[in-house]
């Protein structure tokens, strides 16, 4: 790739984001951080997990999304009785036009490019795993036949964090499956207005597909290829590991020592995470942070990772991968407080 | 590829440039922390007593090591070594890591299995070049890196070629130790004269208050060893202008001594060293006479238990200055007859005799001859003994005091001190006697030294043989 070539493609990926940000935003008040938070899971990938109250626009936001890019979009509403047929999809008995009667399989709503699974917490495990499978393997298997799902395919769950009575917690290690988790907050006072002024209008604001139907899948897939192509130093790699090597109580707590000899700063973080973090993440963790800074540096024009882009997307990366104890919940700890302790620390280390 | 030569030898020629210029802050730091602490030393030393020098010199040793392990510990933390310098220079043009992922891109490809291909390609041009998939951004990082090139010259990094307040402040340290040194000799104290007597300073009187530098020192034998000493004197080590009893005998004290006494040698010269030994053996003198419950302007070195414990034969009284209008003390006689020499200034051992040139005898109103016109062996002869090593190549100064008469006409300098008033009662012995003439001082080489005294010592002759 020539640097004409790669020059021209980044301007491209970053128009294309653009419009399509732009596009969501012309129905979506606010919420600027968390679209293009979940724009940057999208192109790099990867799934999101959302949580936020009841009525803030998640469904409107994958909606937008789908809209905008011009790809096909499903919605579940994930209850206690869904069963997994219900998500993927079915093999029924057709009777043909010669009365022959042959299983036929009837796919599901997670055959579409994006899907917004709401409240996922409120199926069975069996039902969430799925959805899980489907994410992961980008395949769902019926009756021992897989069936590949057509890229792109994005998946956009959201978590009441009320009403938890009857509700199945996702289990670690399938909130790893995520890519980032995005907390949705009430809007403020002049989103509120603005939404209540927007929505309740005679014209309502509409969404411009940014790609055509046809090409859009490729066209996505085109730009997720690029976003690979971005180049990552070997010591932003190094401090990713770092990153993630701290988020682990063990390594905090069994260590070598080497925190309290590199100073007050890595030893307050570690104690943090060794008295307040059950699990920390996995390597999938890394992965997550190394893929959204891709997308960070492509929109930000470069054809490299810096070390600012692993911080921007480090707390939706790591939020949902760091699980605390209930010592955390007794102290009031949440999981961004300790990986922004972790990020402080780790930040300046050599890697 | 845009080849990335150029961005290769820019990132050296900064790094060069960027570690030169630490390296001069370093080393005019530090000689700025040494020559400003050589001043004040120096200043110290001149002016300070022996503990207060001491206690300055190792506080400022001391300073001197801390701040030159500071400065290397700064210059190492400054310093961009190899794997540093692309980072180094990211951070300061704001590159934001532009730099730091091509050449760390660049060094892990050189490891990598597509190295054997990208050294094939290398020969290819450049526009060919073919690319690993996950690099396939490399062209254009190295094309950003090419444009960006002047952003991160070095004179842009690294302003000036040499560090200036590190320079001044080196320059203003020198300069404050050349002023220092050149500012010495205006330091120097007012030391009363020494005034060197063959004769016995019994009843030499002191000035009256107790403890006030006299405006003159006498240094004569005693008087029971006046008549047999022959040759050099021994040498007594003497303290300096210390605190005496109180002094501390540490291996750090006597170091911090002998270097405020070298510094004062070597600015003062020697003359201030004979006057500081002769004050300091008439302080202990005046000491022990004071211990010895006299009057502490008396001769000193006249009792048995003084003589006892003087280890060197010698004694020493302090004077009032006979300008002053002091009373000269009767053992002065011999200064008066000309036998008193001033150590500063040979003039002086012939002042007296060149005022009285016209009564050239070697009386002092008693009779007798002076010692040392005849056959008697002036005991002051070769002066105060030398310090230097006999076996050096450095020459000493060998002031021969011999009782002999100037012939010189015409006027003589004032010297403060008249000559002998009396005839001399045997003129015949003078007419018979050689003339001489005055020879004070003379460099000769150390090694030679034991000769010239041997040729230059009085023998015991027999009366009958003398002419």
């Amino acid at each position: 790739m020539t640097p004409r070539v790669a020059s021209a493609a980044i301007t491209d990926f970053q128009a294309t984001f653009a419009a399509v940000r732009r596009e969501i935003a012309k129905v979506v008040i606010g919420h600027e951080r968390v679209v293009e938070t979940i724009l940057t899971a999208f192109f790099a990938g990867g799934h999101v997990l959302i949580e936020g109250v009841p009525g803030t626009g998640k469904t409107l936001i994958v909606r937008s999304l789908a809209e905008a890019l011009n790809l096909s979009f499903n919605r579940i509403q994930f209850t206690v009785d869904l069963m997994p047929a219900d998500i993927t999809g079915t093999r029924i008995i057709n009777e043909g036009v010669d009365g022959r009667r042959e299983f036929v399989f009837v796919p599901g709503p997670v055959f579409a490019h994006l899907l917004l699974a709401d409240e996922i917490n409120r199926a069975t495990p069996k039902t969430q795993s799925a959805l899980l499978e489907a994410m992961a393997e980008q395949q769902v298997t019926a009756a021992g036949t897989s069936y590949p799902l057509a890229p792109p395919f994005f998946v956009l769950a959201t978590l009441n964090p009320i009403e938890m009575e009857g509700t199945y917690q996702l289990p670690e290690a399938q909130l790893d499956r995520f890519l980032f988790k995005v907390l949705l907050e009430y809007p403020s006072q002049a989103e509120l207005e603005r939404i209540v002024s927007t929505t309740t209008s005679a014209e309502l604001a509409t969404v411009s597909p940014v790609l055509d139907r046809e090409h859009a899948p490729a066209r996505v897939e085109e730009l997720k290829r690029l976003v690979r192509h971005v180049l990552v130093a070997p010591d932003v790699e190094g401090y990713v590991a770092s990153l993630v090597r701290m988020t682990v109580p063990a390594a905090a707590r069994g260590g070598d020592g080497a925190g309290a000899a590199r100073g007050g700063r890595r030893a307050g973080a570690e104690e943090d995470v060794a008295r307040y973090v059950a699990y920390g993440s996995s390597p999938r963790g890394g992965q997550a942070l190394v893929l959204g800074a891709k997308v960070m540096a492509l929109l930000d024009g470069r054809p490299h990772v810096t070390f600012e882009d692993i911080d921007r997307v480090a707390l939706a990366a790591l939020r949902h991968r760091v699980v605390l104890n209930f010592a955390a919940e007794a102290a009031g700890i949440d999981a961004a407080h300790v990986i922004e302790g972790v990020l402080a620390a780790a930040r300046r280390l050599p890697a | 590829m845009p080849a990335v030569d150029p961005i290769e030898r820019q990132i050296r020629h900064v790094r060069r440039r960027r570690n030169l210029h630490e390296l001069q802050r370093g080393l005019f730091l530090l000689i700025a922390t040494a020559t400003g602490s050589a001043a004040a030393l120096v200043l110290l030393a001149l002016r300070a007593s022996e503990r207060l020098f001491a206690a300055a010199t190792w506080s400022l040793v001391g300073a001197v090591v801390v701040t030159a392990a500071f400065l290397a510990r700064e210059l190492g933390r400054r310093w961009v070594a190899r794997d540093r310098a692309a980072a180094w220079i990211d951070a300061r043009a704001r590159l934001r890591g532009r730099l730091t992922t091509l050449v760390a891109l660049r060094a892990r490809a050189a490891g990598a299995p597509h190295a054997a291909l990208r050294e094939r390609t290398e020969r290819a041009p450049r526009a060919a070049l073919p690319h690993p998939p996950e690099l396939a951004f490399l062209p254009l990082l190295v094309e950003e890196n090419r444009a960006r090139l002047a952003r991160w010259r070095p004179e842009h990094l690294v302003r000036r070629r040499v560090p200036l307040a590190a320079l001044v402040a080196a320059l203003a340290a020198t300069s404050a130790l050349l002023i220092a040194v050149l500012l010495a000799p205006r330091l120097r104290p007012s030391f009363p004269e020494i005034v060197y007597s063959d004769e016995p300073v019994a009843g030499a009187e002191a000035d009256a208050a107790r403890g006030a530098t006299p405006d003159r020192v006498v240094v004569a034998p005693r008087r029971e060893e006046a008549a047999r000493r022959h040759g050099r004197n021994a040498e007594t080590p003497v303290a300096g202008d210390g605190d005496g009893a109180g002094e501390d005998d540490s291996t750090l004290a006597r170091v911090s001594s002998g270097l405020q006494d070298r510094i004062r040698r070597e600015l003062w010269g020697r003359e201030w060293e004979r006057a500081r030994d002769a004050m300091a053996r008439a302080e202990r003198d005046a000491a022990r006479s004071a211990r010895a419950g006299r009057a502490p302007g008396t001769h000193a070195g006249a009792s048995g238990d003084d003589r006892t414990d003087s280890d060197d034969g010698w004694e020493t009284a302090g004077l009032p200055s006979a300008r002053h209008g002091g009373r000269r003390p009767s053992a002065f006689g011999a200064a008066r007859t000309g036998r008193a020499t001033d150590a500063d200034d040979a003039e002086a051992a012939a002042r007296g005799l060149g005022e009285d040139h016209d009564t050239t005898t070697v009386s002092s109103g008693s009779g007798e001859p002076a010692p040392g016109a005849g056959n008697e062996t002036d005991p002051n002869l070769f002066g105060a003994p030398t310090e230097l090593d006999p076996h050096g190549r450095d020459t000493f100064e060998l002031a021969i005091s011999a009782p002999v008469r100037a012939q010189r006409a015409g006027s003589r300098r004032a010297t403060g001190e008249p000559p002998a008033a009396d005839a001399d009662g045997h003129p015949e012995l003078a007419r018979a006697a050689h003339t001489e003439h005055a020879i004070r001082r003379m460099p000769v080489p150390p090694a030679y030294e034991a000769i010239v005294r041997e040729v230059f010592a009085h023998h015991d002759v027999a009366p009958d043989t003398h002419p």
